[in-house]
């Protein structure tokens, strides 16, 4: 009996340390990191005196989505071409919960040799020593091309941290077939803030298509998601207004920027104009399916609308694409967001992880994927070159890029800042709220979450 | 069978006489459970028949008036989803076989060997389940990634293994509690051997138990989403969840009528295991509710 005593401790132990497997210190995955980001210049030296080929992994949301797949397919296929010496693994990882999986391979011990990114991933990123600075690692000139708006974005305590890749302005889309049914010329998108309200009532006007669906004029995100309040920030640009000043400091309900914000929202949503509580991903089948008339969205709207409207390049007959209309500030305002690459601390192969992000940025690599996606350089020798400027599409977005500015998303809790700022939306247009008593509510929450 | 059982199965049996009022309202709540819990499956599927396209239409299209099975007919046809498919019956049947395995011999020692320690170690595999999985994730990576099981097969075959082996060791344990061991003892009189007198009395008398095992366990692998993302970064080796993700839910836009395919195409195994096991399910899940 006392034999199977002991058998049964055995096997129930056993069986403990694998259900508690779980439970194991993860204080050591710190020390690899640690170990690992030591060794980085050790062993990036030697792995170009080796003939066996140098496999660098790649965290990315572009391989796996048939949108981007065939563009990074060739672009893998020709970095390889060139340097036979790297090979390039791929770990694709889906974008809702691409931050999270990185930061948890890193904390792991297992970071990816280079990451995508964007701008709002790169504070964590920067925040939990995953990235490595970009400009110790790349080269200064590619490091001095770098747009101006897009460097700002990645620069954290004086530091350029990440590689600015493909900017992501947005612009005004607008719908012909409407604007035709409205009375409005269809060849003549709105140059100002109030040519744009005025013809967006008169699109809103016509009331319902011939299936009943309701046509609303322009569509402004409504919904409780920190898009809705990066949209928000952006009309408060056009006002005049900012997020943060230099210091970092909160400062977005100094002035009258956002109480005109608050205003706009509220006359357009009331009067239907706009539709109430609309996510992003409801206004963009929207406007491919002729219900909206404007639609402010980035560069990747073209693609999407080709697709959600079923009616593919067809579809482009359909609709035109300007800058954002200029208001207060006498031009024309909007933000940019961003993907970015990321050579990690943690990887041993930093040496041809850089050569293979000075490759993704180079001329060769963003023609590929302008060719294909219709995607910006954030380089400025890049994004003037003719083939980056071959038809209006790409000629408005690169023009909207030199008046867009970064989110000023460097601190972490930006993200959640956005999403608080949008309870103001949501008094002032469904609460029956002012916007002094609705700023005067939700301010001072946004501020108390920064300074924690 | 024990009672709660028996009032499940009441439910599915004609009644002679005419049901009564109270009975008819617990018909018609028990109706607007079942829509309500139903939909979602009703809405996957009529999405799936739709075209992206139909899908962005305002007011939306309730019924697939003309059902399109584009989407299936592109899974179908796509090998990534296949392997998919693939690895994520290897491992749910991987996991479901470890954790009967396993939690046959832990239940068993649990409840026939009091040794000293055995309650706080059945506390402890309890305490197991009550951590969020999300938080256990940095975890479970460093200690794979220490034993070099990351981006293969078993390194999600044992995730899963250890996130449904607590309940299944308790269920185990309190099947065999309620086997009688006049029949060990019998047996030991017989001459067979304490392996013997498990496998050829204890474990055939709790199959039901096995087999309720077997279908949490399998479910929980085929629906993992956290580990499936996690523990593997090679696309062939990836499992259904993450697969879907990864491959129809992109950064700007998402192809709902190839997910909702996929999904619904993904089911059908569950939903055949499950038509099949159902009885020992319930069987088991119940077991050791009612004292006899």
């Amino acid at each position: 009996m006392k034999k199977w005593n002991k058998m049964a401790m055995g096997v129930t132990a056993l069986s403990l340390m694998t259900a508690l497997a779980a439970c194991g210190s993860n204080s050591s995955p710190a020390s690899n990191t640690a170990s690992n980001t030591n060794s980085t210049k050790e062993s990036a030296a030697p792995q170009s005196t080796t003939d066996k080929p140098v496999e660098i992994s790649f965290a990315n949301w572009i391989s796996v989505e048939d949108g981007t797949k065939e563009a990074y397919n060739q672009l893998i296929a020709e970095f390889e071409k060139a340097n036979p010496s790297i090979k390039v693994k791929s770990i694709g990882i889906p974008f809702a919960q691409f931050k999270d999986q990185v930061l948890v391979s890193s904390a792991g011990g297992n970071p990816p040799d280079v990451t995508m990114s964007n701008q709002n991933f790169t504070p964590a990123f920067v925040g939990a020593n995953v990235a490595a600075p970009a400009q110790d690692l790349l080269n200064a000139e590619i490091i001095n091309d770098i747009v101006d708006a897009s460097k700002a974005g990645v620069t954290f305590d004086g530091k350029v941290m990440a590689m600015p890749w493909a900017p992501h302005p947005s612009a005004l889309f607008w719908n012909k077939n409407l604007y035709t049914k409205a009375g409005l010329d269809p060849e003549k998108p709105p140059t100002t803030w109030d040519e744009m309200i005025q013809n967006a009532k008169k699109i809103a006007a016509l009331g319902k298509d011939e299936n009943g669906t309701p046509i609303y004029g322009i569509g402004e995100t409504g919904a409780s998601d920190s898009y809705t309040g990066n949209m928000l920030l952006r009309i408060s640009y056009s006002f005049g207004g900012k997020f943060v000043d230099d210091q970092g400091n909160i400062v977005y309900d100094q002035g009258t920027a956002l109480k005109e914000s608050l205003l706009y929202m509220k006359d357009l949503i009331d009067n239907k104009v706009s539709p109430q509580g609309a996510a992003m991903a409801d206004l963009r089948p929207m406007f491919a399916t002729g219900a909206l008339g404007m639609l402010v969205d980035g560069d990747f709207g073209r693609t999407n609308f080709r697709n959600m409207s079923g009616k593919g390049a067809e579809f482009d007959k359909e609709w035109g694409v300007t800058t954002v209309p200029v208001s207060k500030t006498g031009k024309s305002e909007t933000f940019f967001t961003e993907h970015q690459l990321i050579v990690t601390a943690g990887s041993e192969k930093q040496e041809a992880a850089a050569k293979f992000v000075e490759y993704l940025v180079s001329k060769e690599a963003m023609g590929i994927y302008h060719k294909l996606n219709g995607v910006m350089s954030a380089r400025k020798s890049i994004s003037e070159l003719p083939e980056m400027n071959e038809d209006d599409y790409s000629r408005i977005f690169n023009t909207q890029m030199k008046t867009a500015s970064p989110l000023p998303s460097k601190n972490p809790k930006f993200d959640n800042a956005m999403k608080n700022s949008t309870d103001m939306i949501v008094m002032v247009t469904e609460g029956g709220k002012s916007p002094d008593e609705a700023i005067a509510t939700v301010m001072p929450k946004i501020k108390e979450l920064y300074k924690k | 069978m024990n009672q709660i059982a028996k009032r499940l199965l009441k439910f599915t049996r004609p009644q002679s006489s005419t049901p009564r009022t109270s009975e008819l309202g617990s018909y018609i709540f028990l109706g607007a459970i079942l829509l309500f819990l139903m939909f979602p499956v009703y809405w996957i599927i009529v999405t799936s028949l739709h075209t992206n396209a139909d899908l962005l239409q305002l007011p939306p299209k309730w019924f697939p008036v003309n059902p399109d099975f584009s989407s299936y007919k592109e899974i179908l046809g796509s090998s990534v989803f296949l392997t998919f498919y693939k690895n994520t019956i290897l491992v749910a049947s991987g996991a479901t076989v470890l954790c009967i395995f396993v939690s046959i011999f832990a239940g068993y020692a649990l409840s026939r060997f009091k040794f000293k320690g055995s309650n706080l170690l059945t506390l402890l595999f309890l305490s197991a389940q009550m951590f969020p999985t999300v938080t256990l994730v940095i975890g479970l990576y460093s200690q794979y990634q220490a034993f070099n099981l990351l981006n293969t097969h078993y390194v999600l075959i044992l995730a899963s293994t250890s996130a449904s082996l607590p309940f299944s060791i308790m269920l185990m344990r309190t099947f065999f509690n309620g086997i009688s061991r006049e029949l060990e003892e019998a047996a030991e009189i017989d001459g067979a051997s304490r392996f013997k007198t498990l496998f050829a009395v204890i474990v055939p008398l709790s199959k039901p138990g096995i087999m309720a095992i077997a279908i949490y366990t399998f479910l929980i692998a085929w629906d993992d989403f956290l580990f499936g993302l996690t523990l593997v970064s090679d696309i062939n080796k990836r499992t259904l969840s993450p697969g879907l993700s990864l491959t129809y839910l992109g950064e700007y836009s998402a192809n709902w009528s190839g997910a909702t395919a996929a999904a619904a195409a993904a089911t059908i195994p569950l939903l055949i295991v499950f038509m099949f096991l159902q009885r020992y399910m319930v069987e088991g899940l119940t077991a050791g509710g009612v004292k006899e």
